[in-house]
């Protein structure tokens, strides 16, 4: 059985198999903006109270208001592709740091990882889904997300930036390989599950094992190890990391 | 698979705050680098075309997009425009009439 033909687009109509990877990563997509309204809402808090500057607090407070939009949107494209559950929960959402750190190193690390490296890999994401989707259902759906993201990508450098002036972050240098593999590494290396149809799915946004992984490389490789240095955060610990890692089929093996 | 134009758009841009990229009249877009007087021409042209002309490099990169018909990022653009790879050099501020 066909369904979710998408009309005005010219993406393959999905059997109920592939509709149901597409109403999944929604989903999924929507638990993670639900996780990223709350951190946003505390990171906002916290930003506040540290005396971070104006535009950078006004950033994350725009961040929540985007993220709970996002909900939304995902929501709806979940349940237009069959999602009839209830809506996933927040994935994890809590303060990340080194335990021993200080207050202000750690909302520096939560900063850079949930920002710089986080949501720059997600616009990097959704750039990519552009790409390639052909249905004009999910491409208006991820413009308008990477919209956002980008100003979510550019709070965190704002503040890594700001945190630099202020002779903070010299330590993040050895803790890249710890950050990086706190972004995900174990669903961007998931293998595809059985009954996956990469190109029909790929014109409904859908991204494989395999460009997930290229993806992951070429942002970190042209965007977040870059922006490091560039402020003099030192990267040679997190691109040996990288290096250890695989661009092909292979799972990201976490490295020690 | 390249990312090259997100770097200007996530990092070098971190101190925007403007709103969505499409459809921005090149006119709209401001900011400090914009500032006149700023931004010094690297290069005349690129393969012939005068991309400072063509395309604002403020706050933004922002060019003819062939996709939507209008002017919009460079970073959202299914096909980037040539000028998308012209990088202007940019010159400290002067201090200003003395």
């Amino acid at each position: 059985m066909k369904v979710h033909a998408d009309p005005g687009g010219s993406p393959p109509a999905l059997d109920a198999t592939q509709s149901r990877f597409v109403a999944n990563t929604w989903a999924s997509r929507a638990s993670s903006e639900r996780a990223a309204a709350l951190r946003f809402e505390r990171l906002t808090n916290t930003l506040r109270a540290s005396q971070a500057p104006q535009a950078v607090v006004d950033l994350a407070q725009r961040a929540v208001v985007d993220e709970r939009r996002h909900i939304g949107l995902c929501d709806g494209l979940a349940a237009h592709f069959g999602w009839t559950d209830p809506p996933l929960p927040p994935g994890p959402h809590a303060a990340i740091g080194p335990p021993q750190a200080s207050a202000s190193e750690r909302l520096l690390y939560e900063m850079v990882s949930s920002c710089c490296l986080s949501e720059t890999l997600n616009a990097c994401m959704l750039r990519a889904i552009l790409d390639r989707a052909l249905s004009p259902m999910i491409r208006d759906t991820t413009r308008s997300i990477l919209g956002d993201e980008v100003h979510h990508a550019r709070l965190g450098w704002l503040y890594l930036e700001h945190a630099r002036h202020a002779d903070l972050g010299e330590y993040l240098g050895p803790l890249l390989p710890r950050m990086l593999r706190g972004i995900g590494v174990e669903h961007i290396g998931a293998p595809d599950p059985p009954g996956w149809d990469g190109p029909s799915l790929a014109a409904w946004g859908e991204i494989d094992q395999a460009a997930r992984l290229a993806i992951f490389h070429a942002a970190m490789r042209d965007v977040v190890l870059p922006g490091l240095e560039r402020v003099g955060v030192p990267t040679a610990q997190g691109r040996k990391w990288l290096a250890s890692t695989t661009e092909s089929s292979q799972p990201m093996a976490p490295s020690a | 698979m390249e990312f090259k134009h997100m770097f200007r758009a996530l990092v070098l841009s971190s101190g925007v705050s403007a709103a969505g990229c499409v459809g921005k009249n090149v006119s709209s877009t401001t900011g400090a680098a914009a500032a006149p007087g700023v931004v010094e021409k690297a290069a005349d042209s690129l393969d012939g075309m005068d991309c400072e002309e063509i395309c604002d490099y403020g706050s933004e990169a922002i060019c003819p997009d062939s996709e939507s018909g209008s002017e919009g990022c460079c970073w959202l653009m299914m096909s980037p425009h040539p000028c998308c790879d012209f990088v202007p050099s940019v010159e400290e501020p002067s201090e200003g009439p003395r």
